[in-house]
């Protein structure tokens, strides 16, 4: 909390400004611990935000890192997997899965990095229900997974060209090669922003892409 | 390679076929296509194939300030918009830090269990009637308009409400709304009463609910299946209980759980929620607090650099979560939803292979998937 | 006797029966059937429905442009002074909805600070349909404060 001298009536929490959590640093945390003994170096980080326990792990030892944790620490079901990118880093992405414990009651965060082309090994031999998470994950970003069964587009169509969630994927949208309403866009050109359909972007991206659509078979 | 079973067998046993069960079926509750293997009328193996309605929310969540992705959030989980509104105000409340106040808390609780009844109505209507009881989903909408109407007169909309903003509720609650609140919940068990009347001892029913689909809940855990599939396996768990947010740690209910694994019991657990659902609203509207119902926030709201915060809620199909990464701007740098019927469909093959095609409805229907939650 | 009543309850159907007694008690219960278009509900007070601008009120303070999410809405201004009074005004050249894609969500009613509002969607109107395609895509300033809302068709010849 702020250090603000005292209202003369004691302000509810409601009515102070809000106080932004911080990062703090968890390594005396149980898990933490056990899993650093387990992992040695490749467990990077373990911090704590907003009550969340988040470890950074690195790439290799990501399955090995959330078996571990299945097994010894009885974090037995996969919330959520989903990747974030960040193209200023080396390496642009960060998958992040969120696992809970039905005996502890608690979630715990699991972060990695990998860079354009690297692969990530898949949890789906831990966890079948990373199957269709990774799914979407290559999907919208374009990360690979090793050893999943059906590395396949699930939101998309298959034979879409490009990953929409990256960041330099524009929010309008790509020409697909489908014509369409070819009165009003020039032939295989789709919408353009700021014509027409009301689009305009706020924080236009940064970097266009290197290379147009292939040519659909 | 094009979507076809994972297996690397040769795709074809001499009486086997392949039935599309289509993306334009009326049976599957929104645009989803299954590419069913089947011998005869007994599936062999199921294959869900999604992303017809893919909008790209997750995008668009990018673009905006956080209170202007409210109205976004509701398309998610069309059928229960509240749900979404929770979570997503939820997630950017632990992201900045923000305390709600305790009258905007229990509002939130009031509009969420209203949710959470019109969803199970839904839920009974379609997969009534998808079974072939047609009776239930005339009187299940016509409650559901009674809680339509509360919801059009707190927020001005029906179905993608915009209820709820980070910090606490755009608006108080309208005159005699209370009251009428406390109307339609005094009548509404004696409605669930007649819902069962008509369904839980049935024997049409039970011949299509019970024994199919069941779901150990090893494998439902395995699956990251959430909600009322997990409770009808008999696992004990609801994020009202085990991590109380918003008022749901000051009110009392119960939360049913059944141990046959089967569709029959997903069904009453879900009937069983919508009396608990009705016990929420009512002990909330007794114990309304006073005060204000928007906390104080600063005129631009930010969140700092390289913060990121899960919240998760108990939606009425399960674990709703929405994970948001601030960059110090306005905007999240990233929102991703951690969608309940993406999670719960990942179990439909493994439930389906034996069944009949027309057991396969009744699976799908006790899913209870929502296409725009599953697409995004 | 229990094994006697479950076999008499199979045997008779009973079961069945009183899922049909339910059935038949509502035969003679009031319908909740509303014959829409001869008989409409009045929407609620908060009702978000069509939107409508008094362009009087207007500070163009451009508010509800930056809050809608989805950015339709298309403000123009410029500064001019007012000939009688000798100060400087804002006039409002532009102000128009991309009408198809609004989702009335009410965040521009939100946004707006005069009081009362000038954009309000509380018209209590949602019978948009029309006959032409081309009406309902785009309201210009003129439509928005000047709409009227559109007989219903029992009162004006059908074509």
């Amino acid at each position: 909390m702020s250090e603000a001298p005292k209202p003369p009536a004691e302000l509810a929490p409601w009515e102070r400004e809000p106080a932004a959590p911080q990062w703090q640093e968890a390594a005396d945390d149980p898990v933490a611990l056990a899993l650093g003994e387990a992992l040695g170096e490749a467990l990077v980080s373990a911090r704590t935000f907003a009550g969340d326990l988040t470890l950074e792990v690195r790439r290799e030892a990501f399955r090995s890192a959330c078996a571990a944790l299945k097994e010894r620490h009885d974090f037995t079901l996969l919330v959520d997997l989903c990747g974030v990118d960040f193209p200023k880093r080396e390496e642009r992405f960060e998958v992040v899965v969120h696992l809970y414990s039905f005996s502890a009651n608690r979630r715990v965060r699991v972060k990695t990095a990998v860079g354009e082309g690297g692969e990530v090994p898949s949890l789906v031999p831990v966890y079948p229900a990373a199957n269709w998470p990774e799914r979407e994950t290559w999907d919208m970003f374009g990360i690979r997974f090793a050893d999943h069964p059906d590395l396949t587009r699930i939101l998309l169509w298959e034979g879409f060209n490009g990953h929409p969630l990256r960041k330099d994927f524009p929010v309008e949208g790509i020409d697909t090669g489908a014509a369409i309403y070819p009165e009003y866009y020039e032939a295989r050109q789709g919408p353009i922003a700021g014509t027409g359909t009301g689009w305009k972007v706020k924080n236009p991206p940064a970097a266009a892409p290197e290379s147009g659509p292939e040519e659909k078979k | 390679m094009n979507g076809n079973a994972p297996t690397g067998e040769p795709l074809f046993g001499l009486r086997e076929m392949e039935l599309n069960f289509g993306p334009q079926h009326p049976a599957t509750h929104g645009v989803m296509r299954l590419k069913l293997k089947v011998d005869g009328e007994r599936i062999v193996d199921c294959y869900p194939i999604i992303g017809y309605l893919h909008r790209g929310t997750e995008k668009l969540f990018e673009l905006h300030p956080f209170f202007q992705n409210v109205p976004h959030t509701d398309r998610l989980d069309y059928v229960a918009a509240a749900t979404n509104n929770l979570a997503y105000v939820g997630a950017v409340e632990k992201l900045v830090g923000l305390v709600v106040p305790p009258r905007a808390r229990y509002i939130r609780v009031i509009l969420a269990e209203l949710q959470r009844i019109s969803s199970h109505l839904v839920w009974l209507a379609t997969h009534a009637i998808d079974i072939g009881a047609m009776t239930p989903f005339f009187y299940c909408f016509r409650e559901r308009e009674l809680i339509l109407d509360l919801f059009e007169q707190y927020c001005g909309a029906r179905l993608t409400l915009n209820s709820m903003r980070p910090g606490g509720q755009p608006y108080d609650l309208p005159q005699g709304w209370v009251e009428r609140c406390g109307e339609f919940i005094a009548e509404f068990p004696a409605k669930v009463d007649e819902y069962e009347d008509l369904l839980t001892e049935n024997r049409i029913w039970k011949r299509r609910t019970v024994g199919i689909g069941v779901l150990p809940p090893e494998t439902a855990i395995a699956y990251g299946v959430t909600g009322p599939m997990l409770r009808g396996s008999g696992v004990d768990w609801d994020l009202r209980k085990a991590l109380p947010y918003e008022a749901y740690g000051e009110v009392e209910f119960d939360v049913p759980v059944f141990h046959n694994c089967d569709t029959y019991d997903r069904y009453l657990v879900r009937i069983e929620e919508m009396r608990q659902s009705a016990r929420i609203i009512r002990q909330c509207l007794d114990r309304l607090p006073d005060g204000p119902i928007m906390a104080k926030r600063p005129r631009v709201l930010k969140a700092a650099a390289a913060t990121e915060a899960y919240h998760a809620v108990e939606g009425p199909k399960g674990e709703l979560g929405f994970y948001i990464v601030g960059d110090g701007s306005t905007n999240p740098y990233r929102c991703h939803v951690r969608p309940t019927s993406f999670m719960n469909l990942q179990a439909l093959p493994e439930m389906s292979r034996g069944a009949l095609i027309s057991d396969l409805v009744a699976l799908i229907g006790t899913v209870d998937i929502v296409l725009g939650e599953i697409d995004r | 006797m229990s094994a006697l009543k479950q076999f008499l309850d199979r045997l008779l159907l009973l079961d069945l029966f009183a899922g049909l007694a339910v059935t038949g008690r509502h035969l003679f219960r009031r319908k909740v059937t509303v014959q829409y278009p001869e008989q409409r509900l009045e929407p609620a007070d908060r009702f978000r429905g069509m939107l409508r601008l008094d362009s009087e009120r207007c500070i163009k303070c451009t508010l509800c442009a930056r809050d809608c999410p989805l950015d339709i809405i298309y403000i123009d201004w410029h500064q001019e002074t007012n000939p009688e009074t000798g100060k400087k005004e804002k006039v409002l050249d532009r102000f128009d909805i991309d009408i198809q894609r609004c989702m009335f969500c009410g965040l521009c009613e939100e946004a707006c600070p005069t009081e009362p509002k000038s954009i309000w969607l509380t018209t209590k109107t949602y019978e948009l349909a029309s006959y032409d395609r081309w009406q309902n895509l785009y309201v210009t300033m003129e439509q928005l404060e000047s709409w009227r809302v559109r007989p219903s068709y029992t009162d004006e010849e059908v074509a």
